[in-house]
């Protein structure tokens, strides 16, 4: 009970300091929301194209030629995208050595691999892959799918999108053809049909069975490759949000160090230790409501990031409310520890070249691997990457857990290394 | 014989070399307001500490209502309500919400809470600004808080640290009114402590008077005055020396003579008498057994002497005057 009203009486006094609640809620705004609205969507992403590229993996090969079908669904589909066929040598070496390999002799196979890396290095968002066999197939109204690759950890609206325009192409296809075989069949109706479609039937005279199947004979299937596999660059949101979260997460270090620091010069401290209140229920009080404050800033950031501005949120609500709570209380336990070292000076200092070394501000992969060796040793680093493997790539719970166990790691260490500093008589002076 | 609600045993705290409070016993009766009197670093807010479990004692011991402190600390803060020297307030709570917490943590809860806040409030005469934050406080306002804090939980023992440093007269009065109230319709004790000399001749029973740790007089403060006899004469005498000394002080109306350290006296005449050979022995403090009698006379003998007085204080037997009397020095610095 005490500890409720020792919980109460921190959550008071932090609310209420308008320039730590400024720094926590208003300052990671001030960058955020400029950055999601001026940036383009794909602005940390180095290779995003101006129109959306699709890989395509071509097997549909008659007599030396893309099949006649197979050339009107690419003709559909370059209204939208720009199609990606023939990697070029020297993108397949870009691509890695089992692109390389495939590539040694120019082809689908080639364009297959090449499809599929680009899609899990996320510089695309899908890859089509047309089979052989395909233009028979529909000339035949047979049953037919091609497959899109799709990333997984992209913002599900670019890949609907990319399915959208695949099956209302392919279902323009094979409809188009079953109701060309049909209106053969009925020979006096042909003088009625336009222009265009009587073009197609004169083509599709090589075709004689007849449809027994009215139903969209060609159907789409989308693969999700594996995703232990994906490396991914983050879209300007995913990359902007969670980055300055994180960033401002741990300027609660300087909230709590100014908590007690007050307690400590008001002498307030001392008075709680004439009351029967102990030390123990004075630090859990503090570290509770801070952890409400922290949590609070996280969820309001991403909510806003996820209304205002579309921000994906991922798959694993659950794992993405332990992951916050582990920051923030990460972030609490280090403001403990600055307090009782009385580390305060060039504190924000830090803070802020931390945050730039733990990818907070562009892409942790963008530094030189030096620095990327420093920030592990940074709690910013394995937050911002939690956070990226949640809402970037689409990871669950067990792929967080290393960075889950890093921040316990950090808040133990330095929630023993406060308590440890706050001897008897630091805690009566 | 009443019970003696503390009892502070030989008590010692020392700072590496520093020995803050020196052997220091006094005990303080149920229902009495007792003063610790002295300057600035005199010890008085180390010795708090001690009784009321703050700080461990290097030496000795101190027994509230029969508990030891340093062993049963946590019954003795149930009994105990601390006023510390410092505002030891949360400066963006109001008033209300200050005294409130405090009352939460000696497991006050509902309605028992809410009317005991009330009444410290309307006790310290702080319930019209109870609303507003602390920080917008003026000084006194803010020690009436800080008093009413230390009520909330019916403390049978109140320690005041200099509960009047920087405070209006106004709210002096209020802090006054409340402590006598509190011991006249509450019976209770109170540890008091201040370098005011008025307040502790004021509201305290008994006086201990403590300087550089030590606790060198103890008693009523009636009595404390009266020790000085007949009052204290303090001359300024450039050029006197021993032989001077020892004259006045064979005067029939003197108890006894000695010279002050000018430091405290601040005349410029000091230097100067140090330099004619005076050795700074400027002003000579003269206990009387009576003080005309022993104005007269050591003018007369001065007249005689031929020895130019540059200054005459006739002090007025206050506790400030036995301070002086018995350290040499002056209680505010
Ligand atoms: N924590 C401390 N460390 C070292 N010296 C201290 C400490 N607290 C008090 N002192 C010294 O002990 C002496 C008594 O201080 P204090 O009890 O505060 O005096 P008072 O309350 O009478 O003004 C002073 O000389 C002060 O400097
Ligand atoms: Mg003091």
């Amino acid at each position: 009970m005490r500890i409720l009203s020792i919980l109460r009486k921190d959550l008071l006094i932090l609310l209420r300091d308008r320039g730590e609640m400024a720094s926590l809620f208003l300052m990671p705004l001030a960058f955020i929301v400029p950055i999601a609205l001026v940036f383009p969507p794909d602005g940390y992403n180095l290779n995003a194209d101006r129109k959306p590229a699709l890989p395509v993996a071509m097997y549909d090969i008659v007599d030396g030629a893309v099949g006649a079908q197979a050339q009107e669904l690419l003709d559909l589909l370059v209204q939208s995208y720009a199609l990606e066929q023939n990697t070029p040598a020297e993108e397949a070496a870009q691509l890695g050595p089992a692109v390389q390999a495939a590539c040694a002799k120019p082809g689908p196979a080639c364009d297959e691999a090449a499809g599929r890396e680009k899609v899990l290095r996320n510089w695309r968002t899908v890859a089509l892959i047309v089979p052989e066999g395909f233009s028979a197939a529909i000339a035949a109204s047979e049953r037919i799918s091609v497959t899109l690759l799709y990333n997984p950890a992209r913002n599900p609206v670019e890949r609907q999108l990319a399915e959208g325009v695949l099956t209302g192409a392919t279902m323009r296809l094979s409809i188009e053809h079953q109701l060309i075989n049909g209106l053969r069949q009925f020979g006096d109706l042909i003088a009625l049909a336009p222009e265009e479609v009587r073009r197609n039937i004169d083509r599709s005279a090589e075709f004689e069975a007849t449809p027994v199947d009215w139903s969209p004979a060609l159907s789409v299937v989308s693969v999700q490759p594996t995703a232990a596999l994906i490396s991914v660059t983050p879209n300007t949101l995913q990359q902007t949000v969670p980055g300055y979260t994180v960033m401002f997460v741990y300027f609660m270090i300087g909230a709590v160090a100014a908590s007690l620091k007050l307690e400590r010069n008001t002498r307030a401290l001392r008075r709680l230790m004439t009351t029967p209140v102990g030390r123990g229920e004075l630090l859990a009080g503090k570290v509770l409501s801070a952890l409400l404050v922290s949590v609070l800033q996280i969820g309001v950031l991403f909510a806003i990031g996820a209304l205002f501005f579309g921000m994906t949120l991922g798959n694993a609500p659950g794992a993405l409310a332990l992951l916050t709570v582990t920051v923030a209380l990460s972030a609490v336990c280090l403001g403990l520890a600055a307090a009782a070292y009385n580390f305060e000076r060039g504190l924000t200092l830090v803070l802020i070249v931390a945050a730039l070394l733990a990818g907070c501000m562009f892409p942790a992969d963008w530094l030189p691997p030096v620095l990327r060796v420093v920030n592990v040793f940074l709690p910013q680093t394995w937050a911002m990457q939690g956070f990226q493997d949640l809402i970037t790539r689409g990871m669950g719970l067990p792929e967080v857990l290393p960075e889950i166990a890093a921040l316990l790691g950090f808040a133990i260490l330095a929630f023993a290394a406060a308590v440890r500093k706050f001897n008897d008589e630091e805690w009566r002076r | 014989m009443p019970a003696s609600i503390l009892e502070a045993h030989n008590l010692v705290k020392k700072y590496g070399d520093l020995v803050a409070v020196n052997d220091v016993s006094f005990a303080i009766e149920e229902g009495e307001i007792f003063g610790l009197l002295g300057p600035n670093g005199a010890g008085k807010s180390t010795t708090i500490s001690m009784l009321s479990g703050l700080l461990p004692p290097t030496a000795g011991k101190a027994i509230i209502a029969g508990l030891d402190v340093v062993r049963e600390t946590a019954k003795v803060k149930q009994i105990i309500g601390v006023a510390p020297q410092e505002l030891a307030l949360y400066p963006t709570l109001t008033g209300r919400e200050n005294v409130r917490f405090f009352g939460e943590l000696y497991g006050l809860r509902g309605k028992a809470l809410i009317e005991r806040v009330d009444e410290v409030l309307g006790y310290v005469g702080m319930l019209e600004r109870a609303n507003d934050r602390v920080q917008t406080y003026s000084g006194g306002m803010k020690r009436r808080i800080n008093l009413a804090a230390a009520l909330v939980n019916h403390p049978r023992l109140l320690f005041l640290d200099e509960p009047t440093v920087g405070v209006d007269p106004q709210s002096r009065n209020h802090i006054f009114e409340s402590v006598e109230r509190l011991n006249r319709e509450q019976g209770v004790s109170i540890l008091y402590t201040t370098h005011y000399m008025e307040e502790a001749e004021r509201l305290c029973h008994r006086v201990g008077i403590i300087d550089r740790g030590r606790l060198i007089a103890l008693n009523t403060p009636r009595r404390l005055i009266e020790s000085l006899g007949g009052g204290v004469i303090q001359l300024g005498l450039p050029g006197a020396d021993e032989s001077v000394r020892s004259a006045v002080a064979a005067l029939p109306a003197v108890r006894a003579a000695s010279f002050l350290a000018p430091e405290g006296a601040g005349l410029p005449e000091a230097d100067q008498t140090s330099a004619t050979g005076g050795q700074g022995k400027a002003i000579l403090k003269i206990e009387a057994l009576h003080s005309n009698e022993a104005l007269l006379q050591v003018l007369h003998y001065c007249n005689e002497a031929q020895l130019q007085i540059l200054s005459l204080d006739l002090l007025e037997p206050n506790l400030e005057t036995v301070f002086l009397n018995l350290t040499g020095k002056s209680l505010r610095d």
